[in-house]
């Protein structure tokens, strides 16, 4: 991930090798690493594929603009973390200032299959994934997002306090309730 | 159990039995929160298309750069 640091966009002028994502090496290496993660996060949070979809391409895209400022404080994990936290945050209160509500829970399984070996496994696998849609939805924003911010191993909790702007302190007190909120919910939707 | 071990910050006066306790009942709660989510998350793809999306739109984003940038002369820039 040196890469990002050493080769940062210089100019406006984008270089022409640049205009194929092929040839932006350190770019390409940072959407396989971390496109995955930044997808998930967005489709539990916004809880839908299309909208997660977009969110991820506008996160990514935003990182390419602002490769040459990323300063290596963080790790690029946690600075793409931090774009799709606040870009989602963003797209909820412009829904809620237009009173447009995300309820899509079905949509989220029927295009976005899980590649999966038999149909009764598929079965599962869609149950269970709308029972945590279901869950993360009705518990309280914070929570949800220090649950899918600690269910990845390669984030330490000071970065999840990092990336949820609270003390180290705080989020552990939180991590508690948010696993009991979760559990019970889950348990509810059984 | 990296996480486990951080979250162990209850006083150090309880008796062992009840401590056991807790921590067995944290690891189930542990259990059904994050290795449910991330069972969950290991079975979500991202959009195959979506690679190519990004990579239409970054050169057309270069393709806009070119344009508002074009690559004249110094002195014709100043001029402009």
């Amino acid at each position: 991930m040196n890469l990002l640091v050493n080769k940062p966009l210089e100019s406006p002028e984008c270089d022409r090798a640049r205009l194929d994502l092929a040839g932006s090496a350190a770019f390409v290496e940072l959407y396989e690493q971390n496109s995955k993660a930044i997808y998930y996060l967005a489709l539990r949070l916004l809880g839908d594929p299309q909208k997660a979809e977009d969110a991820t391409h506008d996160v990514f895209l935003k990182a390419y603009r602002k490769m040459g400022q990323f300063r290596g404080d963080a790790s690029v994990k946690t600075w793409l973390y931090r774009i799709a936290i606040n870009h989602c945050r963003n797209l909820h209160q412009a829904w809620q200032e237009r009173h447009v509500f995300s309820n899509a829970d079905q949509a989220v399984w029927d295009s976005a299959p899980a590649p999966t070996k038999s149909p009764l496994h598929a079965l599962e696998a869609k149950e269970l994934g709308q029972r945590i849609q279901s869950t993360l939805d009705q518990i309280p924003t914070e929570y949800r997002l220090i649950l899918l911010l600690l269910a990845d191993d390669e984030l330490s909790y000071q970065e999840i306090a990092d990336l949820t702007d609270q003390s180290l302190d705080a989020v552990r007190g939180k991590i508690h309730r948010a696993r009991k909120a979760f559990a019970t919910t889950f348990a509810q939707t059984a | 159990m990296k996480r486990e071990r951080k979250l162990n910050f209850r006083p150090e006066h309880q008796e062992q039995v009840s401590v056991s306790e807790q921590t067995s009942h944290h690891q189930e709660e542990a259990e059904s929160a994050e290795e449910l989510i991330r069972s969950d998350a290991a079975r979500i793809t991202v959009p195959p298309g979506l690679a190519q999306r990004l990579s239409d739109s970054v050169r057309e984003e270069c393709a806009a750069a070119a344009v508002v940038h074009p690559r004249l002369p110094w002195w014709k820039r100043l001029l402009k």
